[in-house]
């Protein structure tokens, strides 16, 4: 089975780190990792993921400015998106749902929470 | 001329005369029956002068009767010497008496009026002339003399208080009137034949002065009457002054009472002001909290995003560890960052004035919803449900998911102050309230009013109970008994704070040893429209 492509983006150095050594130690998945989203676009077209795990409250380029440049992408705009924030409001998750995320997900979160929703919404891709 | 024109009409003289003491008498006799209570000492002895005014009075009446009638019987002189002698005891006593109430004379005790009044009864009877000159000589004279003393002294004695008023001016003309009428009543007696009335005597005034004394004495007598009716205005002045007082009091009082209405006033605006305040100060701080505390959950909850994360990675890497500790560290591990969690949570839920999403609910769906996420662990500990729920009750307007957070709340103290098991009541029911019911913090637009029908659910454990020095302080953030990690504090507060927010009311009744009754007041839906 090709192993799935899975880009995280967050402004948390370690979070990146061990959450790419989670995902990557199932053997299910490649994780490339960007510091900031401001990259995005160059990002995914070297990349290629499959999915996208993306934070919402990251400097210069937030969660949701990030998701409108992916829409505005051909490419970027097939990608599903997961939010994974720490910001839990409803407010928060409207607003990311409406940006088009396809799930939402607040930190603490386990890793296998996070592979079950990457899972499904890998599903619908 | 003159002397032939009195001597004629000798009566009209008596008439007057007798007329001007006997109003005297009356109108002194009026003025103290209205005067009792005066603080003038005067009124003490003024009696007695009017008793003299009578009877002297009565007496020139006898003798204007005597002249018209033209005949002295016996019995008539005798009646005559009995008023006569009776009127200028009444004299001396007052004069005696007036001198005492300003002028501590001990020599001048009531025996001195008795020893002169019998003085003058054994003249009389022992001699048997002159009858009606020794009550003139021994009582009339003497009386007049200590009567215009009198005067003078009790005018010096309440200078201060008489000085200012015009009536002053009348104790001097009292006693200059009653001074000379002593002397023409005293010492001007009828003729006879011993010193010194064989010199000094009516007919040698008549026939010095060339009209009778009588006159002279009827002058002093109008005089007299009319200073003593005079000297009486202070007796009205008195009263006038009282009255001034009184309307000064009355004035007084209605201001005081209106200043004791307005400070009440103020206090309960005060009052108000200060709940106002304390809400406001309250509504600001929860604004603040509210503030941090989402800063807070952000920044907390990154990092424990971090540590789950790389607990996660720990437990896939050493769950073959032959250290058996290591997964259950990494179990405790991953247990605290739920705890911190639930608390940044609690914290959020708290701070937060999240608008509710009230819908019309039935109270009781909700109770059983609630239940089903505590219904095993009351099992575990061996309580009992016990459900008293009304039937068709109404339904109450409220946000269903923040209600359940509520009775949860609620559910899970119950359950931790019962660990030996025990019944847990829950009751529904409607209620119409006999009186209203409100909590400090509330605006008067939220309160219940008496009469109001309300939905009542009951909570009741048999639990441990709650110490009283706690009940007041349950609902204070971050208030709590619970073992450190055990409770956030939170729990009433967010409670309470949610009720608050449905226009609710919890209040708690607790018996140490007996159990913890959780009475929530709410309004009855009017079609979900008041949220």
């Amino acid at each position: 089975m090709d192993k799935k492509k899975v880009l995280i983006i967050d402004d948390e150095d370690d979070y990146l780190k061990i959450t790419k050594l989670n995902l990557e130690e199932t053997n299910n998945y490649e994780v490339m990792t960007l510091l900031s989203a401001k990259d995005i676009i160059p990002g995914i077209h070297s990349f290629k993921p499959d999915i996208i795990l993306l934070d919402m409250l990251m400097p210069s380029v937030g969660g949701v400015e990030a998701c409108e440049m992916l829409n505005e992408d051909q490419f970027g705009s097939r990608i599903p998106i997961i939010v994974v924030s720490a910001l839990d409001k409803n407010a928060d998750r409207l607003k990311a749902y409406k940006a088009g995320v396809v799930d939402y997900i607040s930190k603490p979160a386990g890793k296998n929470e996070l592979i079950a929703k990457i899972e499904k919404a890998l599903q619908y891709k | 001329m003159l002397t032939d024109f009195f001597t004629r009409n000798l009566d009209i003289v008596f008439g007057i005369y007798g007329l001007s003491f006997f109003v005297m008498g009356i109108v002194i006799l009026i003025q103290i029956q209205k005067r009792k209570d005066s603080s003038f000492k005067l009124s003490r002895v003024i009696g007695v002068l009017a008793g003299f005014g009578l009877s002297h009075g009565l007496n020139e009446w006898l003798e204007m009767f005597a002249i018209i009638k033209g005949h002295h019987s016996e019995v008539f002189n005798l009646i005559q010497l009995i008023v006569l002698t009776l009127s200028y005891i009444f004299l001396f006593e007052f004069g005696r008496r007036l001198i005492l109430l300003s002028f501590p004379a001990k020599f001048l005790n009531k025996w001195v009026t008795v020893a002169f009044s019998s003085l003058v009864l054994i003249l009389i009877v022992m001699l048997r002339y002159g009858e009606n000159i020794w009550p003139r000589y021994f009582l009339g004279f003497p009386g007049g003399m200590l009567s215009a003393a009198g005067f003078i002294l009790y005018y010096k004695s309440e200078e201060n208080i008489l000085k200012p008023l015009n009536i002053y001016r009348f104790f001097f003309t009292s006693a200059a009137a009653i001074f000379v009428y002593s002397l023409l009543g005293g010492i001007i007696v009828p003729k006879a034949d011993f010193f010194p009335a064989s010199v000094i005597n009516t007919a040698s005034f008549k026939n010095l002065f060339g009209f009778p004394v009588q006159v002279l004495r009827a002058i002093c007598s109008v005089v007299l009457a009319w200073s003593v009716w005079k000297i009486l205005g202070i007796f009205d002045w008195e009263m006038g002054r009282r009255l001034e007082k009184e309307k000064d009091l009355a004035v007084t009082k209605t201001r005081m009472d209106f200043i004791i209405a307005r400070a009440a006033e103020m206090e309960k605006a005060y009052k108000n002001l200060k709940e106002m305040q304390d809400m406001l100060i309250q509504a600001e701080k929860m604004n603040a909290v509210g503030r941090l505390a989402s800063g807070i959950a952000h920044e907390v909850k990154n990092p424990l995003g971090i540590i789950r994360q790389g607990a996660d990675y720990l437990e896939g890497k050493l769950s073959s560890s032959p250290e058996k500790n290591v997964s259950e560290i990494l179990g405790i591990i991953k247990d605290n960052i739920k705890r911190a969690d639930n608390i940044v949570n609690t914290l959020v839920d708290f701070s937060r004035a999240s608008k509710l999403e009230k819908k019309p609910e039935d109270i009781n769906s909700i109770l059983e919803s609630s239940l089903i996420l505590i219904q095993h662990r009351a099992m575990l500990e061996d309580i009992r449900i016990i459900r008293e729920l009304g039937r068709n009750l109404p339904n109450v307007s409220v946000d269903k998911s923040k209600m359940e957070q509520v009775f949860i709340n609620i559910f899970l103290n119950a359950i931790q102050a019962m660990p030996r098991g025990g019944n847990l009541f829950l009751r529904t029911y409607q209620a119409r309230l006999s009186e209203p019911k409100n909590s400090a913090a509330r605006r008067g637009e939220d309160y219940f009013f008496a009469g109001e029908n309300v939905l009542i659910v009951e909570i009741e454990d048999t639990g441990t109970g709650i110490p009283e020095e706690n009940l007041k302080k349950i609902f204070d953030p971050f208030f709590t008994t619970k073992e450190p990690g055990q409770g956030t504090g939170l729990g009433l507060s967010v409670t309470e704070n949610i009720l608050n927010m449905h226009k609710g009311l919890i209040e708690i009744e607790s018996k140490e040893g007996k159990g913890t009754k959780v009475i929530i007041t709410l309004k009855i839906s009017d079609g979900g429209q008041d949220g």
